[in-house]
């Protein structure tokens, strides 16, 4: 192959613009599923930072291409629901407004084009445009079964159909979106311009892992599972995103970390409850627990913090924690159930 | 780019290729090497590190967390040892192939060392049956009609009449079919040894025998009085154990109740979904599209046209109906189909991760009353209105019937079933309903209403099918085809069992691991069992039963199973082992922490049970019984003290536990070999001794009378007594050789050496058998006839035993007279004056001369030696070279093949006949010209003497000598006939 093999890295930030650490195997995995153009398939833990990955590749993507502005990048981004259909990723086909076009007289005349009505959705918009692309396809698998078995034909070749659009249509109709586009019943993928071909765009699918997706459709992917961050890694965390921000307790410096530490360790050590809870904490429930420390740490509503740091202490020698007095709790456990598990509610009322 | 292009690529990292394909995480197919292909080649274009390359391959071959984990240790592995050389393999197969070599050699040495027995008796059989047929093969065995001399007469000392004898009559002789073999040659001196010997090994084997049996005893007794205590001691020990371990067991059961914690099986079983990938792919698909209709958001074109057209213009939206997708309540039945769950079971997990609305309701037997998890029990109804528009599965074996209340019939849950508009029934027992046995068949008739399924690749596919309702009944029954029972499979699911039997009880999720994991091949899938089951109700009869969650043995009856496929398979047996061990987990369930609880005792217990299976397998059994006493008394004592019962079983069966009777037995055996040793050497020894004690058997029958012993005397009307003659018949009496009868040819052959003329060669018939003295007349036997000696060569240690010589011809007739005399039989000849008259002729019974043609065929015995038993003259007689100028006493030189001494030698001898020319005309029982034919009155003299050259001694050789006239060299020996 003649061209460079694309290799990114590099220190990024996420979507909400604090910087992403990406877990050790991830890079390559993702390297992987540039060099052989297979699509990169996500699964993990809720708020292990799968979707965030999808900004920092778009951004390192783009430092790569040696773009100037390549921390503004974003992936361009397909969300599936529950009767999402694969022709819904590429393209939308506002029949509605044509509908309403033709009986309007003045527009009447527009209607006749149906091309006016087509806009390329995120996927489309990926396989067509003339640089590579980052496209985040999330929650793949709320969709019904038929969507990933239907996307295997645009993903292997890169190239899709609009049956809307007549077969021989007069003129040329840019998209909407990206001006560089002519829409067409056949969509074919542009070259660069020097003729090659261009390398297809990174499409990252993500999965929550509470189902399997079709056989075939997997074996087209390159497959990575986003572990759970280990506890240094989520005290780094939220360092990186409340070091500095202002909270009344405690103040500052080597404190706080401390504080930190001790909402990790809190953290894991329901985590290693699983088997009485239904829904473990995740980063994100975390990040609200940490927060709201911060925030209200010497409220008295709040309570305890000392609490807090009992609790932790008698974690990290693999004591028993007694749960109701930790402080904050609604920011971890979202279930009644659990609540009851956790002794922190009376069971059964 | 091709795979073409990559061999060499894929030829450097064979070893990896083999690392993952080994995995089974994926078959490699050409898609999957392009892959591996394309990303060795970039990490060797970038540089990447190792670690990266192995996530990358990870990433791109395989499709979850487990796998992923997995291959990517392996091809760290596969990394870091490289790819390898050709010599490297080569020494590597070399190594393989001495170590194979060398457990060969070992396995032999031990057999060896055991059954050194068996080799030695072979070996033993096989001399003995050598020597049988070398001696058959020799010339003169063969079946010859032989004279058998009568009964001997008996040679009495009457106690009070010391000068009587007494005499019985003869019998009259017969004729046998005797085999004469000669005896085997052996050295000489030896023979008495050969004797001797048998004796001797006898002897001392009998007295090593009554030793050994004795120190046997003592030891089973001591043994036994030990064994006796050492058990009274373990009983105590016991009960003290099981005291503590019930404590233990019951302080960490109120524990668990206290804390709440949850008593879950320790193992972890990794199991598949029995059926193929692509039939569970495409049942989810078919279930997957089990849809009902709502109103939609999505405007329907075609018909807003319509109905605007219709509505003149007026725009009327129309729109699409939604799809939404139908939940599959699925009833499982969790206690008759038990062997079948864990199946049923994956492939209900399968179908609902493979996205199909799957809500799962359990009951025992009658789904009228049904189990949620969530909620506990709930009838039927309820759940059924919960789900209205949903599609009922019922799963398992079912009971439709009400067999309990008064009025029987149809439990009511079969026609609210019946009544569903969608439903189905997946059966997961495998034989085809037609196949089941009545009972089960009038219980299953009422759900005629309900489809049913098998649990097929097929018949899911069809279920989703039939369920989507767009076909309206299923178009086809799927069955399972039937499973070939042959040997194979046979032994399959017995080692299967028996595998299964090495963890204390094991659950069917267990025996279905395991069946996936080992038996693949012979047993295909999940019917197989239905087989399982069949050979369980067997080995357990009424105490099996499929409504439990384990199927427990006895740690007896797992004894033989386990014992089974320790031998039949060993090495499958150490694949169980890790399996279950695997399935446990290197950490106890909820880790550390959880020790000290009921949970982890059940654990550890477990863990060291498979610990010490293992460890016995490899021979370390002491090791292995230490590392089960460590839980004895603790709140794991249950399940060590069955292993412990499991593996002094084990070591029962294979004869090596109690080191008691390990003694016992190592005498036994001993004791055994022993035998066996003995019987070998006696067989070998005794062989030669037996044969030789057959043909002295044959001799002695033919031999005249020799005994002698004292009896009180009896009237017997067949005696009478005589008195006895003077002279000391015991100890000169001749000793007679038999000679049967036969033809000979006479004489010399022209080109003999030293040969005469008168030798002429002439065929004689002999008719009449005799016997001949096995020696000439000894001084001894003529002094004690004649009461003279006329010897002029006396003298000597051995006086009795020099031949006579110096004696007439009629000397020698007068001789025979008198021994006929004396022993009371006839006597041949008259004597008058000088007149001898032999007028019976041969048939006389009477001691006479032996006429000429009857010494030469005694003297050839059937050979063809010149010198009478041999060809060298210094071997057989005594003449002028070898004599010393004197006779010697008989029997110095080697006899001929009929055991008759100094024929050729020592002196010469008379016979009957005149001396005359031969004639050419063959002859029968010839006795010589008569007296006026004679040239001159010579009486005919044979077989040379010690005053003369060797080659008078020849057989044919024949003097003349006047019958008045004596010599120095000249004796004489005599004959008998029997008619």
């Amino acid at each position: 192959m003649s061209q460079e093999l694309i290799r990114i890295g590099g220190a990024h930030c996420g979507r909400d613009g604090s910087p992403y650490h990406p877990v050790k195997g991830l890079l390559s995995a993702t390297n992987t599923a540039l060099l052989l153009g297979a699509p990169l398939f996500l699964a993990g833990e809720p708020g292990c930072g799968k979707t965030d990955f999808a900004w920092y590749a778009a951004k390192a993507l783009a430092q790569f291409q040696k773009k100037a502005d390549c921390e503004q990048a974003i992936p361009l981004q397909c969300y599936v629901h529950s009767d999402t259909r694969a022709k819904d990723l590429l393209y939308h086909y506002d029949t509605l407004a044509r509908f309403a076009d033709a009986h309007e007289s003045q527009s009447q005349k527009e209607a006749r084009d149906p091309r006016r009505y087509i806009e390329l959705r995120a996927l489309g918009l990926a396989l067509m445009a003339k640089t590579q692309k980052v496209i985040l396809i999330d929650e793949i698998d709320k969709a019904p079964r038929d969507l990933p078995n239907d996307l295997l034909r645009e993903l292997d070749q890169g190239h899709f159909e609009i049956p809307d659009i007549p077969e021989h249509i007069a003129g040329t109709y840019a998209d909407r979106s990206d001006p560089d586009i002519l829409l067409a019943r056949h969509m074919i993928r542009p070259k660069k311009d020097d003729g090659t071909t261009l390398p297809r765009p990174l499409v990252i699918v993500v999965s929550n892992a509470e189902r399997q997706l079709p056989e075939a459709f997997l074996r087209r992917c390159v497959y990575f599972y986003i572990k759970f961050p280990q506890k240094e890694d989520l005290v780094k965390i939220l360092w990186e995103r409340y070091g500095s921000v202002d909270g009344k307790l405690p103040p500052q410096g080597t404190a706080r970390k401390e504080l930190f530490r001790d909402a990790v360790d809190v953290m894991v050590a329901l985590r290693d409850q699983s088997s009485r809870l239904s829904k473990l904490p995740g980063t994100a429930e975390l990040l609200q627990f940490a927060r709201a420390l911060l925030t209200y740490g010497d409220d008295e509503d709040f309570g305890p913090l000392d609490a807090l740091r009992k609790s932790a202490a008698a974690a990290r020698q693999g004591q028993g924690v007694s749960w109701p007095d930790i402080p904050g709790m609604f920011c971890l456990l979202k279930l009644k159930e659990d609540y009851e598990a956790m002794g922190i509610l009376p069971k059964g009322v | 780019m091709s795979l073409r292009s990559h061999p060499d690529l894929l030829a450097s990292h064979r070893s990896l290729l083999d690392a993952i394909e080994a995995q089974r995480v994926r078959r490699l197919g050409p898609p999957e090497l392009f892959r591996i292909a394309e990303i060795v080649r970039a990490a060797e274009a970038a540089g990447w590190e190792q670690d990266e390359l192995a996530e990358s391959l990870a990433s791109a071959l395989t499709s979850s967390q487990e796998d992923w984990n997995t291959l990517h240790r392996v091809c760290l592995r596969a990394l870091a040892t490289g790819p390898k050389t050709q010599p490297e393999l080569e020494a590597e197969t070399q190594q393989q192939a001495a170590e194979r070599k060398a457990t060969r050699r070992r396995e032999w040495k031990e057999r060896l060392r055991k059954y050194w027995a068996a080799p030695v008796l072979v070996l033993g059989m096989v001399v003995w049956l050598a020597a049988e047929i070398q001696i058959a093969r020799t010339p003169n065995a063969q079946a010859e009609q032989v004279l058998c001399l009568p009964k001997p007469t008996l040679i009495v000392k009457v106690k009070s009449q010391s000068e009587y004898r007494r005499i019985c009559e003869e019998q009259p002789p017969e004729f046998r079919n005797v085999m004469i073999r000669p005896a085997l040659r052996l050295p000489t001196g030896i023979g008495m040894l050969w004797l001797v010997l048998p004796g001797l090994v006898l002897g001392f084997l009998g007295g090593g025998l009554v030793l050994l049996w004795r120190h046997l005893v003592r030891l089973r007794k001591e043994a036994e009085a030990e064994q006796r205590e050492e058990e009274r001691r373990q009983k105590a020990e016991r009960n003290e154990q099981e005291r503590l371990a019930t404590e233990a067991v019951r302080a960490l059961e109120e524990a668990a109740k206290e804390a709440n914690l949850p008593m879950q099986s320790p193992y972890q079983m990794k199991l598949e979904v029995p059926l193929r990938n692509e039939d569970m792919e495409d049942c989810a698909t078919e279930l997957g599209r089990v849809y009902e209709q709502r109103k939609g958001t999505t405007l329907h074109v075609e018909r807003t046209m319509q109905k605007t057209l219709q509505a003149g213009g007026r725009p009327t939206p129309e729109y699409q109906p939604r799809r939404v997708q139908r939940e599959i309540v699925v009833l499982l039945e969790s206690e008759q189909s038990r062997p079948y769950l864990p199946g049923l079971e994956q492939v209900l997990r399968k179908l609902h991760k493979l996205g199909v609305p799957i809500v799962i309701y359990r009951f025992a037997l009658s789904p009228s009353e049904l189990d949620d998890e969530k909620e506990g029990k709930r009838k039927l109804e309820d759940v059924l209105r919960r789900h209205e528009e949903s599609a009922v599965v019922l799963c398992g074996k079912v009971q439709t019937l009400d067999q309990t209340s008064k009025r029987k019939g149809v439990l009511p849950w079969v026609s609210r079933l019946g009544e569903l508009p969608r439903k189905a029934w997946l059966d997961p027992e495998p034989m085809p309903p037609a196949n089941r046995a009545k009972k089960q068949r009038d219980e299953e008739a009422p759900l005629r209403r309900v489809r049913r399924f098998s649990l097929t690749g097929e018949g899911l596919v069809e279920l989703g099918r039939y369920l989507q309702g767009e076909a309206g009944e299923s178009r086809r029954q799927v069955e399972w085809e039937p499973l070939d029972e042959s040997e194979e499979v046979k032994k399959a699911v017995k080692l299967w069992m028996a595998i299964g039997s090495q963890v204390p009880d094991a659950s069917w999720e267990q025996f279905e691991a395991v069946r996936q994991r080992f038996f693949r091949r012979e047993l295909p899938d999940a019917r197989a069992v239905g087989l399982l089951v069949e050979a369980f109700r067997k080995e357990l009869g009424d105490r099996f039963a499929t409504t439990s969650r384990t199927v427990e043995l006895e740690p007896e009856e797992q004894v033989p199973v386990v014992e089974y496929l320790r031998r039949e398979a060993p090495e499958l047996y150490l694949a169980g082992l890790s399996l279950f061990d695997e399935a446990l987990g290197s950490e106890p369930p909820g880790g550390e922490k959880s020790k000290g609880t009921l949970l982890y005792a059940e654990w550890l217990g477990r863990k060291k049970r498979l610990e010490a299976l293992k460890l016995w397998q490899e021979g370390k059994k002491k090791e292995a019984r230490e590392c089960l006493q460590a839980l004895i008394g603790t709140a794991a004592d249950e399940r060590a003290a069955a292993t412990m019962t499991l593996l002094s079983g084990m070591a029962e069966a294979s004869g090596e536990w109690k080191p008691k009777q390990k003694a016992d037995r190592r005498l036994v055996r001993l004791t055994m070999q022993t035998s066996a040793a003995a019987m070998a050497v006696m067989g070998v020894g005794m062989s030669p001794w037996l044969v030789a004690q057959h043909v002295e058997t044959v001799e002695s029958s033919l031999r005249p009378p020799s005994q002698e012993r004292t009896v009180n005397v009896q009237p017997d009307p067949k005696c009478r007594i005589e008195k006895q003659v003077s002279f000391e018949e015991t100890k000169y009496r001749p000793k007679m050789v038999p000679i049967p009868k036969g033809r000979f040819l006479m004489g010399s052959p022209q080109d003999e050496e030293d040969r005469r003329e008168n030798e002429k060669q002439h065929w004689v018939e002999l008719t009449q058998p005799y016997v001949m003295m096995e020696t000439e007349v000894t001084q001894g036997q003529y002094q004690a006839v004649m009461g003279e000696n006329p010897s002029g060569l006396t003298g000597g240690p051995e006086a009795g035993q020099w031949p006579v010589e110096n004696v007439t011809w009629f000397d020698a007739v007068k001789y025979a007279n008198r021994l006929s005399q004396a022993e009371g039989i006839e006597e041949c000849y008259r004597i008058v004056g000088m007149e001898v008259s032999w007028e019976k002729k041969q048939r006389c019974k009477g001691y006479r001369l032996p006429t000429e043609a009857e010494w030469e065929y005694a003297a050839r015995a059937g050979q063809k030696t010149v010198y009478a038993g041999s060809g060298k003259a210094d071997e057989v007689g005594w003449h002028v070279g070898n004599s010393g100028l004197q006779t010697h006493p008989v029997k110095k030189k080697k006899a001929n093949e009929w055991k008759l001494y100094d024929l050729s030698g020592n002196v010469w001898e008379w016979v009957w006949d005149w001396y005359g020319d031969y004639q050419e005309k063959e002859q029968r029982d010839p006795v010589g010209p008569p007296k006026a034919d004679a040239s001159g009155a010579f009486r005919v003299e044979r077989g040379g003497g010690w005053s003369l050259v060797a080659g008078r001694m020849r057989v044919a050789n024949r003097d003349r000598y006047e019958p008045g006239d004596r010599s120095r060299s000249l004796g004489f020996r005599l004959v008998r006939s029997y008619p």
